[in-house]
């Protein structure tokens, strides 16, 4: 409805549009800026910067920089806000100009002031810097504000942001997946009506506690643009899982459960002693309260290319020994390999847990293992694997709530 | 002043209310969100992988939509 709206007044020039997307992966926004042919300037907030907490937020703003409508129907904006004319304001030249951060300069400050807002900024600079391992280093610098202010809710949100970024990227260090969600976890704690981080865990979280499906539109997408004769943008990461579940409420059981059983009970497939693969398991909430859901989600990666998938064999399979107090109320249990004969890519399955509303406060494990055929790259030696894992699970009543 | 590359909205309460034309440097306009505040400036990545700042557009009548790819 917006940009019907405002594209006319734009073509006139009356209107300048731009648009700040809060979004973890930018080029997502990439495509759907692509799929709604928006010609506007757009700019990123991934680490939430503006401190939004709603969207769509549209705010009217005049020649000199003064809000004049705080939130505008797109209805009322020729007659409330361009048919207006507004007092210039002046001000110094330098006053209120985002500057390009200093690095050194923040650093030092955030030496000098050891307040949790200097190394904060500090923090959200180095994020946005082109340093090689500016995730690790902003990770510290807002670890640093979370020991001077541990209410620091900003602090906890963006360390999550960092955290996932890294968690994607070759510089990732085991258990990054985990403590982003937990971060968040934390920041939602802090504050929970910020929808922003709500929706960050909601995004990764449990069917139990979706609005919707975060991702409906991207198959659409892709299929209006190719429609079009246009190419669409490259996503490096998938949406997947709970990314892609849509919402379901108590007492749901999901039909598309896959048949499973349990195909190595006795252990009898050769172990993955060499570390070919990779498994990152990473549990949202980090925290689960009794009664509620936990979604489970299992990361594959080769490991520093040592080995392909072999896809002219069975599927990557996922097996979870559950004890009576939980339900299973979603799972993919393989993952279906792709029609080449081998590949490299990341795999993801989900595994979505019901826990019962009797269950104590309680850290435990689920014992689980995964099946894989790989091809290693040297000598071309091709195996069937297993691999062993454990699913530790946080029972806590007062951990927050996602919906 | 300038700002490290956000408009920190804490840090900048005036108690100045709005509504002047022209101010002195002593008595500044607010900078934020709320109607009359000078919205806060920022320094952001685009789309495109350029930074921008919300000061570039001065001069121009500017609709900010804040919102979500999902």
């Amino acid at each position: 409805m917006w940009q019907k709206l405002v594209t006319p007044l734009v073509n006139k020039g009356d209107l300048t549009v731009i648009g700040v997307v809060q979004e973890q992966h930018p080029e997502r926004a990439m495509l759907y800026r692509q799929w709604r042919q928006l010609d506007w300037p757009i700019y990123v907030d991934s680490l939430n910067l503006l401190n939004v907490s709603v969207v769509p937020w549209p705010t009217a703003i005049d020649e000199s920089g003064v809000v004049r409508h705080a939130s505008i129907s797109p209805n009322n904006l020729k007659v409330e806000f361009l048919n207006q004319n507004y007092p210039h304001t002046i001000v110094p030249a330098n006053y209120n100009i985002a500057d390009q951060p200093d690095l050194s300069q923040l650093r030092l400050r955030s030496r000098q002031q050891s307040n949790a807002s200097a190394w904060r900024d500090l923090g959200d600079a180095l994020c946005l810097s082109d340093n090689k391992d500016k995730e690790t280093q902003a990770i510290d610098a807002y670890r640093r504000a979370i020991t001077l202010n541990p209410m620091d809710g900003r602090a906890y949100f963006r360390t999550g942001v960092a955290l996932r970024r890294r968690f994607e990227s070759p510089q990732r260090q085991p258990g990054d997946g985990q403590r982003a969600v937990l971060q968040w976890g934390r920041a939602l704690n802090v504050n929970p009506n910020q929808y922003i981080w709500r929706r960050r865990l909601q995004q990764y979280g449990p069917r139990l506690d979706k609005p919707y499906n975060f991702y409906f539109w991207i198959d659409q997408a892709r299929t209006d643009i190719l429609n079009r004769g246009e190419v669409p943008v490259q996503l490096p990461i998938e949406p997947a899982g709970s990314e892609l579940a849509g919402p379901t409420g108590p007492g749901h059981i999901a039909q598309q459960i896959h048949p499973r059983r349990n195909v190595d009970p006795q252990g009898r497939i050769t172990r993955d002693s060499q570390h070919l693969v990779d498994l990152e398991t990473i549990l949202t909430p980090a925290q689960t309260q009794p009664g509620s859901s936990v979604r489970v989600r299992f990361v594959f990666r080769l490991t520093d290319n040592k080995a392909v998938w072999n896809n002219e064999a069975e599927d990557l399979y996922v097996w979870l020994t559950l004890s009576g107090s939980m339900r299973i109320t979603e799972a993919q249990w393989t993952y279906k390999n792709p029609p080449t004969p081998e590949s490299n890519e990341r795999r993801v399955v989900d595994v979505e847990l019901a826990l019962s509303p009797e269950m104590k406060r309680a850290t435990f494990g689920i014992p689980g293992y995964a099946l894989y055929y790989v091809c290693e790259k040297t000598g071309d030696r091709c195996q069937y694997l297993r691999h062993d894992f454990t699913v530790q699970l946080s029972v806590d009543p007062t951990a927050p709530s996602l919906r | 002043m300038h700002l490290p590359f956000l408009g920190s909205i804490a840090i900048f309460v005036s108690t100045f209310a709005m509504g002047p034309t022209s101010v002195a440097e002593d008595v500044l306009p607010t900078i934020g969100t709320g109607v009359g505040d000078l919205y806060p400036d920022f320094l952001l990545p685009s789309l495109d992988g350029k930074m921008g700042r919300l000061s570039d557009y001065r001069g121009k009548k500017v609709l900010l939509i804040n919102f979500a790819s999902w």
